[in-house]
């Protein structure tokens, strides 16, 4: 067992293998050794570090950097389905199952608590850290794109193209957009 | 850390981003993505995004090619699975599968030069040379004749189209099919893809359906007067049968 305490001063008791899926916690644990002194995360609060580390719900294998940015990998999925790194065939079907169970709760979080995981797995260095899917909460817009206005707004961005500029970019890909 | 900051953290980290767009839907990403602000279209043109979207090649790996799943909607002929014992005169390319791709009754934005589908790989890794082989029923036997085309590479969406459309779009009867590399490299060892057609020699003229302009790309690059020098015939059957 790993102590791992947060940044509003939790203390948490976690099993050694669900904490190595971080490799800063890896890190640390190797640099240390055995020991029981408490690991601390001062950019992590105890809601995320619950929600990251849950080991019944929470992703364990999926690669967010999927395949397309890692060269080193070989494996070939579907766009449509998570990226698995490192696994062999049958355990990846299993995954495959786990993850859409765990991609149905993680929908069901809240969009403030998203940014807080993306930012706490990145931090910690998390590989299955899960963002796919994450812009469809709504799964209104299951069949084709979201229009971009509703990124704008979930994003808080401010649109700096001009309507000539939008024009060209649409021009190009209007052949995609839903008919 | 407020939820505020949270999201305005991750959307200010560009490496953060990156890894949510690369998980979009393909449609999205390539749609959506590049509209929202300067900074979003800017991130859309990485290495890594640019592979996500089919328009840089992935490195070659041993597992089989998968088809760009955009194109393969939007353009069925040219994606269709074809038994080895598929009727000649039911490939699924023809001048009348082609006008009934799901684009055909709003061509506008397909017809147009700079239509990004004309960019886009047809698969990940991309083929890197095609076959044509060409089949013709006349009333003295069937006759076949090939070539490899090998400045097509990597195999654009746009050379697929243009190559296969003047097949499909002659006088007789005729039909095409694009035969995918199945991941076995050893048994193919001759072009990662081919595009076969069958045409009959009729003596009636003008049976066949024509396609209108509609059909050809503003860009359209007719690459058979150009670069299609045929070798010799061949009379052994190499990838359909006759029946």
């Amino acid at each position: 067992m790993v102590l791992l305490v947060t940044s509003d001063n939790e203390q948490f008791q976690t099993e050694k293998d669900i904490v190595e899926r971080s490799v800063l916690i890896k890190n640390m644990l190797e640099d240390v050794g055995e020991s029981d002194q408490p690991i601390p995360l001062p950019n992590v609060s105890s809601s995320v570090l619950k929600k990251v580390t849950q080991p019944s719900t929470g992703p364990t294998e999926i690669d967010v950097r999927g395949r397309y940015l890692s060269t080193a990998s070989t494996t070939v999925e579907s766009p449509s389905r998570p990226p698995i790194l490192e696994q062999s065939q049958d355990e990846t079907r299993k995954r495959t199952t786990d993850i859409s169970e765990w991609d149905q709760k993680f929908i069901t979080v809240d969009q403030e608590m998203l940014f807080e995981i993306i930012l706490a797995a990145n931090y910690l260095d998390i590989k299955s850290l899960l963002c796919r899917r994450w812009l469809q909460d709504g799964s209104q817009h299951d069949q084709g794109a979201r229009p971009p206005e509703e990124i704008r707004k979930l994003f808080n961005i401010v649109n700096d193209f001009t309507p000539e500029e939008e024009a060209q970019i649409k021009k190009e890909n209007e052949w995609a957009e839903d008919r | 850390m407020s939820p505020t900051r949270a999201r305005d953290a991750t959307t200010s980290t560009p490496e953060l981003l990156e890894l949510i767009l690369a998980h979009l839907p393909m449609r999205d990403l390539l749609v959506t993505a590049p509209l929202v602000c300067k900074t979003w279209q800017a991130l859309a043109l990485t290495p890594a995004l640019q592979r996500v979207l089919f328009f840089e090649p992935v490195p070659l790996s041993s597992s089989a090619p998968m088809q760009n799943p955009l194109l393969a909607e939007l353009f069925p002929p040219f994606f269709t699975a074809v038994a080895q014992d598929t009727h000649w005169a039911r490939l699924p390319g023809s001048a009348r599968s082609i006008k009934s791709m799901p684009w055909s009754k709003s061509p506008a934005a397909f017809k147009r030069a700079e239509a990004s589908w004309r960019r886009m790989l047809v698969a990940q890794p991309p083929p890197l040379t095609m076959i044509v082989a060409e089949k013709c029923y006349g009333q003295s036997g069937a006759a076949e004749r090939r070539t490899a085309l090998t400045d097509i590479s990597p195999l654009r969406m746009g050379s697929l189209y243009d190559i296969a459309l003047p097949f499909a779009d002659a006088d007789t009867d005729s039909f095409f099919c694009v035969l995918w590399r199945d991941g076995d490299v050893e048994t193919d060892s001759e072009g990662d893809i081919t595009l076969a057609v069958t045409y009959t020699e009729s003596t009636r003229q003008r049976r066949g359906l024509r396609l209108d302009e509609r059909f050809y790309s503003d860009a359209f690059r007719d690459h058979a007067n150009l670069e299609i020098a045929w070798g010799e015939m061949d009379h052994t059957s190499l990838w359909l049968n006759a029946n």
